[in-house]
């Protein structure tokens, strides 16, 4: 909104109305503060007062078809106002989601490491296992050859045991592949996060171009996200602690506390 | 022999608990995909030990406890809650709900039977 004034013009009109370049200002109700002035040689005393225009007192009836001509200007700025206020909020909803998608990559990244290390120890190990199982194989089938000879049965013997702590090295990869499948499902929890937050996002963005729906502070907006954070991040949700450094990193649990009985 | 029921959500979870107890010597072990359903297999059978998740649709681990507690032949059965979550407030909760220990996940395999043994056997 410019300043008008209009010195060769003001002979010529009743009244002006003179406003800030602040569109944020207009606040919902607008109250215009007018002064009612005897001669336009008045105005220049006011132009910085903080008013919204003059009207020559003469004149003061015209105060209504005034306000009607500025009444579209107003609801256009009215409007303008609540535009920039729901952009702004989505600017805040934006950097709020970037925020917390960082933290998700982040987790993600250190997760995706954490398994590869586990793969490839524990890829080594099995062909360890391999290897091992296929030299007792052959000494098995020496064993077999040669089985009526007591010295052989005390191989049949050794070979026998060798291949049950095989079994048992086994075992243990079996259960390590089992502690990084339940990595694997920390992922896919971090999945569905940022679908249901894409999701979200979208209906959001449906509801800007809707109009008119209530816009969202921040504070709404993570009510919503909140169910799709880590777990630590609702507690501190609801505890009032802002969200912070949320990963799932199993460095953190103390093993010491990994089983409590009550 | 004792008799176990598995209740989580996570079919693969279920695997790795059974698989575990089955290497512990425990072979006879039931699973429930959720509160609800381990609430119908507790009540149509007995069992000597439960071991839960918090986190599952319909009937969570909590309000599951709160009920099998509710029930006469379960006010003295030893109830394990397995969880992910680690802190004293949820541990609180689950002592609250009636439950006998809580062990936090992925766990070590060796520990976790240790645990059960000591209910199991004495």
């Amino acid at each position: 909104m410019e300043f008008i004034y209009d010195k060769d013009a003001i002979n010529s009109v009743d009244a002006i109305l003179f406003c800030e370049n602040d569109v944020n200002k207009l606040s919902e109700h607008i109250n215009l503060k007018i002064v009612c002035i005897n001669d336009t040689k008045e105005v220049d005393n006011y132009k910085d007062s903080g008013l919204d225009g003059w009207i020559l007192k003469d004149s003061i009836n015209s105060i209504v078809e005034l306000l009607d001509v500025q009444k579209n200007k107003i609801d256009m700025y009215r409007d303008v106002n609540k535009k920039l206020n729901l952009l702004e909020s989505f600017k805040v909803a934006g950097e709020v989601n970037c925020h917390d998608i960082q933290l998700i990559i982040d987790t993600m990244k250190h997760s995706t490491m954490e398994i590869r290390d586990i793969f490839q120890n524990q890829t080594k190990e099995m062909k360890n296992i391999h290897d091992s199982i296929k030299s007792v194989k052959t000494e098995l089938l020496e064993i077999k050859e040669e089985i009526n000879t007591e010295e052989k049965n005390v191989k049949l013997i050794n070979s026998i045991e060798e291949v049950h702590q095989i079994l048992s090295r086994t075992d243990d990869v079996i259960k390590t592949m089992y502690s990084f499948i339940g990595v694997l499902q920390c992922e896919d929890r971090l999945t569905q996060m940022l679908e249901g937050m894409s999701n979200l996002i979208e209906n959001h963005v449906e509801q800007a171009l809707s109009l008119g729906v209530v816009q969202p502070d921040e504070d709404s907006i993570k009510k919503e996200f909140i169910k799709f954070y880590t777990i630590q991040a609702q507690r501190d949700f609801v505890q009032g602690i802002e969200c912070v450094d949320n990963v799932c990193n199993r460095k953190d649990i103390d093993i010491e506390e990994e089983i409590t009985l009550f | 022999m004792a008799k176990i029921l598995i209740v989580d959500d996570s079919n693969m979870l279920r695997d790795m608990v059974r698989y575990a107890l089955n290497e512990g010597g425990y072979a006879d072990v039931v699973e429930a995909v959720d509160g609800l359903d381990g609430l119908e297999k507790a009540k149509s059978a007995s069992f000597d030990l439960v071991i839960t998740d918090i986190n599952m649709p319909n009937v969570n681990g909590f309000d599951l406890t709160r009920q099998l507690r509710s029930m006469p032949a379960y006010q003295k059965i030893p109830i394990l809650i397995l969880t992910t979550e680690c802190t004293d407030e949820m541990k609180q909760k689950g002592k609250g709900a009636g439950a006998t220990g809580w062990i936090v996940k992925p766990f070590e395999g060796e520990k976790f039977i240790k645990v059960v043994d000591m209910y199991m056997k004495g």
